[in-house]
């Protein structure tokens, strides 16, 4: 269960997050849109954690992580697995060693049960036969794909995804929304996801929710949302710009 | 009024702030030196990175340093007929002062640069949040391995320096500039003292330690993008290079008390 309160956070003295109030339930997967430098990945790396709020407080299975320390809080980061906007392999390593890293690294498998683990990992995102490759070698889909599989390689209870299907052709879109999914019904992974796709809002969500200056400004079930009476909602949703161009 | 003292305020919030993070970090590294797990095959890919990679480098600055040195000594020693003098003076400035510093100053240039480089990279591109995320701490797995790759390693560096010097020294010294290679294989032995060659590889862990720690605060701590990669690995070049040739000084001085019966 994650459950955020009241959070600031933001740079040089502008708040980009102003009193973010949110809660996601065991098992559940909340969708949260809103438009471009809003905060959404902020908000992201504010709950792995990644960065200290200005202000408020974020519970992880009900323990507070905001006051925690570095060295308290490596330890418990490994109940969140994290898909990062530009997947952020190590690019010294291999894509196979980016995968196993998190099972080599804690010295508890064997070297057998990890390259099981990682074929598999590699199959359930559609890169067999690519894990000698470096992330330099590969392209912007599979790297994310790639840093997919490294986050939920482990098992762990928590999956954060920066935007996981940008980039991808609609046929890998739609099989890391397929994913997603199976994360949540089959080992009941609670999850966040930071998106722009709302093809893929509609099909991972449990509940959506929409960021706006710096605050959830409407939460509800996809259905819910497509029906909000809300004009900056229903704009976003149906990707509508006030803007006019000349050409 | 203003105009005057806010650079120089801020300057000085700038190099106290500098100061700490480079502090902090230093405890942190000694911490998870002493507390921690290692991971050793990173250590051992820094000792071969660090170590086995720099020798060539290092051998061959410390030949040509050794042998302009002699011919140097030689020029003015043979003005007062101490041409056998020649020997120790070159052997106990390397051993001292001249392969140390070289070292220091080759490694704060070819690793603290490639140091504060890969670890910006990896700050600038999310790899070291990646690792935090993956339940790794950085120093452990960035700083610890590096510290203890450069520390074992740069003793033994400077030791390389120093007896390629001596040999380097002593051809030129022997077969191009004709002193008596008795003479001065007997006089530098005569003279030239352990402690010389103690306080030499002391000031070369010392070096080592203000390399590596510099460059990875610089690394961990750079701005974003390119220009603050390229920000990080100059900073840490001047300021390693900087920060050894003014602990030389009172490492020497501190030395010379502590040593000098």
């Amino acid at each position: 269960m994650i459950q955020v309160e009241d959070l600031h956070h933001g740079f040089k003295g502008t708040d980009i997050l102003r009193g973010v109030n949110l809660r996601v339930e065991s098992a559940e997967t909340l969708v949260i849109i809103g438009r471009s430098g809003g905060g959404k990945s902020q908000l992201l790396r504010l709950i792995a954690s990644l960065a200290k709020p200005r202000r408020g407080r974020i519970f992880i299975d009900r323990q507070d992580w905001v006051p925690l320390e570095e060295r308290t809080l490596t330890p418990l980061r490994k109940k969140i697995g994290i898909l990062f906007q530009n997947a952020a392999l190590f690019d010294s390593m291999t894509v196979y060693e980016n995968v196993a890293f998190p099972l080599a690294i804690s010295g508890r498998n064997s070297k057998r049960d990890i390259r099981g683990r990682v074929e598999e990992a590699l199959k359930l995102v559609s890169l067999e036969g690519h894990g000698h490759k470096k992330p330099g070698e590969i392209s912007g889909g599979m790297r994310k794909r790639a840093g997919l599989a490294r986050a939920i390689i482990d098992r762990p209870s928590i999956v954060l995804y920066d935007e996981p299907t940008a980039g991808l052709d609609p046929v890998i879109a739609d099989s890391i929304n397929n994913l997603i999914l199976k994360l949540s019904e089959q080992f009941h992974v609670t999850s966040i996801v930071v998106t722009h796709d709302m093809v893929s809002a509609y099909k991972v969500a449990d509940r959506i929710g929409m960021l706006y200056e710096g605050k959830i400004l409407e939460s509800g079930t996809p259905a819910e949302i497509q029906n909000s009476q809300n004009p900056v909602v229903q704009k976003f949703i149906q990707g509508r710009s006030d803007v006019l161009v000349d050409i | 009024m203003n105009m005057l003292l806010d650079p120089i305020a801020n300057t000085a919030f700038r190099f106290l702030s500098e100061l700490g993070e480079w502090w902090s970090l230093t405890l942190e590294t000694l911490r998870s030196l002493f507390t921690r797990r290692p991971y050793f095959r990173e250590i051992f890919t820094q000792i071969y990175l660090i170590g086995a990679r720099s020798q060539m480098v290092v051998c061959f600055t410390g030949a040509f340093i050794g042998m302009v040195f002699c011919a140097q000594i030689f020029y003015q020693f043979h003005k007062v007929q101490m041409d056998s003098g020649t020997g120790p003076a070159v052997s106990i400035a390397l051993a001292r002062e001249l392969a140390p510093i070289i070292t220091g100053l080759i490694l704060a240039g070819r690793v603290g640069a490639a140091i504060a480089a890969e670890l910006g990279t990896m700050r600038v591109t999310e790899q070291v949040d990646a690792l935090r995320a993956l339940a790794v701490h950085p120093v452990d797995y960035l700083v610890v391995p590096r510290t203890i790759g450069l520390v074992v390693s740069m003793p033994m560096l400077t030791a390389e320096a120093i007896l390629v010097g001596i040999v380097a020294a002593y051809l030129v010294g022997t077969q191009l500039l004709g002193i008596d290679g008795g003479y001065f294989l007997n006089n530098m032995e005569k003279y030239t003292k352990y402690k010389d060659v103690v306080a030499g590889l002391m000031k070369a862990l010392a070096f080592a330690w203000i390399i590596v720690t510099v460059s990875c605060n610089k690394g961990l701590t750079c701005e974003e993008g390119a220009e603050g990669v390229g920000k990080a690995t100059m900073e840490a070049v001047v300021v390693s290079s900087v920060a050894i040739l003014i602990a030389n000084f009172f490492i020497t001085i501190i030395f010379s008390k502590l040593l000098t019966p």
